[in-house]
């Protein structure tokens, strides 16, 4: 029965009693990111008292040392998550090993019992990827991922989701023999941030911007993925993923299908997914020839970053000696559909790079005639607006205006709005509003089966002839915007980079 | 680490600014300036929206004069809202990074407008003093142009990879004179070959120049200047070979017929057969006459010849105090000027 005092009532969105299952409990991602999210979400009143978390890993804890793990994990938290906590159950075991599943049953089955979750189960599956088919198998063997009706139970995933669109369709296939595409949420944290939801606010409800959003005004797009860390003891990991499979499978075409797709006809999982496949569908795949012209990969020898003397890539722990993986792509896309036609889109990403920094700029086309003395607007850019993803979320709008004075002189003035300074509600982290849409069911901000696959078939080309060697690496200096290969690659067209 | 509590907002309407917010720590790390930063465009009270024009990066010396020049700044933002980073670098032996730091948010009301601009100092010190470029990029405001001010001194620039940095550079072509004129000029050749700079003591010969250039508006007054036969400049020293250089180029007058003499203020006199242009120093405006050597007492002399012809004294503004005045022209004018680059040729082949 629903409450009748809360009819009417604007209330904030709530998780419905449900137990979250986190395989990977002991791990880096639960501490760091997780149970932060979950503690925000107990402050913001969002969880109910029918909420538990059943950790699993291997690490030998028992349920007392994983509520001290959750406790350490949020020094500053209030009473009500140390009161949360309380309620935390461990599964101590391996994940190929069925008796794993068959206590962790169990413990389930108690915790419907105490916390009243109603049988209800998101299993979050914050482990290494090829442990991912383990654990769905696992619980699909058990009993736990094909619920009774009226129950739920989802699986939550985060990237890799593959190495190659074979092993991405291969992931998929185990996945889909425990568990239905409508209970596969896979995540990217960037859909979960807030500036990049913002985009469809910018988009879809201003009416000055949707007008000039396509190829008659747009002159280029240039979306910067920065890092300004290396890859620290990630090395061994980075030595099999590099930047494009690392960025730009993932984010990269997350972050262009949100910019450039078409207006949704409705805002949800259906209406925004739909649309942005078939944008990631526009992208031109690319043959060997067309990689070796709008492609750079680069690796960073040592450097200064943000005033630290760094290694180069090579020096790192767990990296080869004699390593050739990216650490650094640019490319040159092509949206081939009605909007964005003829319009460059330009990517960079890489690690090492002179500050974290992530950001799609729109250049707008110059005007046709400027009708004043060049001399008086020579240091005039074309318009751009900037959305800032991260850090600092934003928006900001590069435009000319006349400087006071007798003279006609007209100079660039960026306007900036600063989006945590608009608003007093505190933005919610990524983890934050995944969590909890994944936990209400709602998978608007998480990515479909065939985003995944057509992301892979952009990529993939791009991965197969860089293997062949047609695309040497270029070395760059940790601190810099990367190598004078990618200048030449967007100069080419006589345009360049912006200093984001 | 010693750290102050952030200042009380309070409201904008001084004329140099109102200092909004402030943080200092005497030992610090880059996270904790970025974090400090985020902060305080967080917490002030200065709306969501902000507008900027620029980044001005000062590259400092930690002597008295670049001192004085760099706290003469903090009201620049009034004109060229955007960021200000002073980079002083701090001499010390040891292979340790040492980094302190300062933030200043300041605001001004001007007219209805409300303008913002924020002013970080950093003082570093080891190895990284040769690498401020790491430390300048991710604070610069993106899309917008970097002026680099080398208010240290041109001769050795600690971190190159400002210069990369930079779309302009500014100099003081007084501070780099106290070596040689010709070592000066090929200095100050060098920066311009990489890119446009703007050299603050051109800059203040402006007002000179247009003084001068007033006089002879007319044109049966302007064909005197073909006539033009010596030139004697007193000043401070790389202003007066500028302003020299320029009349030079100008005129066609040979570089060994002008005299160089040392002084506060721009003076100048120009010989013009039987007759004189004088530039004279003023407190606000630089005045320029042109006068007869002999006047007629009759009237129907040269001199009377002259007046017939214009006004026979002009005068021009050069606005308000010194530094923050050059500053500002100079960040209005960020492109190459050809007239400039000439007078530097030829000031560094003038005589003593």
């Amino acid at each position: 029965m629903t409450n009748p005092l809360a009819a009417g009532m604007e209330m904030s969105r709530k998780a419905p009693p449900v137990a979250l299952v986190v395989f990977g409990a002991s791990g880096d991602l639960t501490s760091r990111k997780l149970l932060p999210a979950l503690a925000a979400l107990s402050r913001r009143r969002q969880l109910t008292d029918a909420f538990a978390v059943v950790g699993v890993a291997r690490s030998d804890m028992d349920d007392q040392g994983f509520r001290k793990l959750a406790a350490e994990a949020v020094p500053e938290a209030r009473p009500e998550w140390e009161e949360l906590v309380k309620g935390f159950r461990y599964v101590q075991g391996e994940y190929g090993h069925p008796d794993t599943f068959e206590r962790l049953h169990a413990v389930l089955d108690e915790v419907d019992e105490a916390r009243g979750t109603n049988g209800n189960r998101v299993f979050y599956l914050a482990t290494v990827p090829e442990q991912f088919g383990v654990v769905a198998a696992g619980l699909d063997e058990h009993g736990l991922a094909r619920l009774a009706p009226g129950h739920f139970g989802r699986l939550v995933i985060e990237k890799p989701f593959g190495r190659d669109p074979e092993s991405a369709a291969a992931l998929d296939a185990t996945i889909h023999s425990a568990f239905d595409e409508d209970s596969i949420y896979r995540i990217d944290h960037y859909l979960g941030k807030e500036t990049v939801q913002n985009v469809l606010a910018l988009r879809f409800a201003n009416a000055i911007f949707e007008p000039v959003w396509n190829r008659q005004y747009v002159d280029h797009v240039q979306v910067t993925v920065a890092e300004s860390l290396g890859v620290g003891h990630r090395g061994g990991f980075y030595e099999t993923a590099g930047a494009l499979r690392d960025i730009v499978q993932n984010h990269v075409m997350q972050v262009l299908g949100i910019t450039l797709m078409e207006p949704p006809a409705t805002v949800d999982a259906h209406g925004i997914r739909d649309e942005k496949v078939k944008l990631l569908k526009a992208i031109e795949i690319m043959d060997e020839d067309k990689v070796v012209t709008s492609t750079v990969r680069g690796q960073y020898d040592a450097g200064w970053v943000e005033g630290e003397a760094v290694i180069g890539y090579r020096q790192e722990e767990g990296v080869v000696p004699d390593s050739t993986t990216d650490t650094y792509v640019a490319m040159r896309l092509a949206v081939d559909n009605w909007r964005w036609a003829g319009v460059p889109i330009f990517v960079r990403t890489g690690k090492r790079l002179p500050k974290r920094v992530t950001e799609v700029a729109m250049s707008f086309a110059k005007v046709p005639h400027l009708p004043f003395a060049s001399a008086l607007t020579r240091d005039l850019d074309a318009n751009s607006l900037v959305v800032r993803i991260q850090p600092d979320e934003g928006v900001t709008v590069c435009f000319g205006a006349k400087v006071p004075g007798s003279e006609f002189r007209v100079r660039t003035v960026s306007m900036d709005f600063a989006y945590g300074a608009a608003f007093i509600e505190e933005s919610p982290d990524a983890y934050e509003r995944l969590l909890l849409d994944a936990m209400v069911g709602d998978p608007t901000l998480f990515i479909r089966s065939d985003e995944v696959e057509q992301s892979w078939k952009v990529v993939a080309p791009v991965l197969h002839a860089w293997s062949g060697g047609d695309v040497p690496i270029s070395r760059y200096a940790a601190g810099t915007w990367g190598p004078r290969q990618a200048d030449r690659l967007i100069e080419a067209g006589g345009r360049r980079w912006r200093r984001p | 680490m010693t750290e102050t509590a952030p200042a009380s907002p309070a409201v904008p309407d001084a004329p140099d600014g109102t200092l909004v917010d402030s943080w200092r720590a005497a030992d610090t790390r880059f996270e904790a300036v970025v974090a400090e930063l985020a902060r305080m465009r967080a917490d002030a009270e200065i709306g969501a929206t902000r507008a900027a024009v620029v980044n001005l990066v000062v590259l400092a010396a930690a002597d008295a004069g670049a001192t004085r020049a760099i706290d003469s700044i903090v009201g620049l933002g009034r004109h060229h809202p955007g960021r200000i980073i002073v980079i002083v670098p701090r001499g010390g032996a040891g292979d340790d990074n040492r980094m302190a730091a300062g933030l200043e948010l300041y605001g001004s009301q001007v007219e209805d407008r409300s303008l913002w601009w924020d002013v970080v100092r950093l003082e570093i010190g080891g190895p990284v003093a040769g690498h401020a470029e790491s430390l300048v990029e991710p604070l610069l405001l993106h899309d917008l142009p970097v002026a680099l001010w080398l208010a240290g001194g041109t001769r050795r620039v600690d971190s190159p990879g400002l210069l990369d940095l930079a779309a302009q550079l500014i100099v003081s072509g007084e501070r780099a004179a106290s070596i040689s004129a010709p070592a000066t000029a090929e200095g100050l050749a060098g920066l311009v070959r990489r890119k446009p700079l703007s050299d603050l003591a051109w800059v203040a010969t402006e007002p000179a120049r247009q003084a001068l250039a007033r006089l002879f508006d007319a044109p049966e007054r302007a064909e005197l200047l073909s006539g033009a036969n010596r030139l004697r400049v007193e000043g401070p020293p790389w202003s007066s070979r500028l302003l020299a250089g320029w009349f030079c180029e100008r005129t066609g007058l040979a570089p060994d017929s002008v005299e160089i003499a040392l002084g506060d203020d721009l003076r100048a006199e120009v010989g013009l057969g039987s007759l004189r242009a004088e530039l004279e120093a003023g407190p606000v405006w630089p005045a320029g006459r042109v006068a007869a050597d002999n006047p007629d007492p009759a009237g129907s002399g040269p001199g009377m010849a002259v007046a017939r012809l214009g006004p026979t004294r002009v005068s021009v503004s050069h606005g308000g105090s010194a530094t923050r005045r050059l500053l500002t022209a100079a960040l209005s004018r960020p492109w190459r000027d050809p007239r400039y680059e000439t007078a530097l040729e030829l000031a560094g082949r003038l005589g003593p």
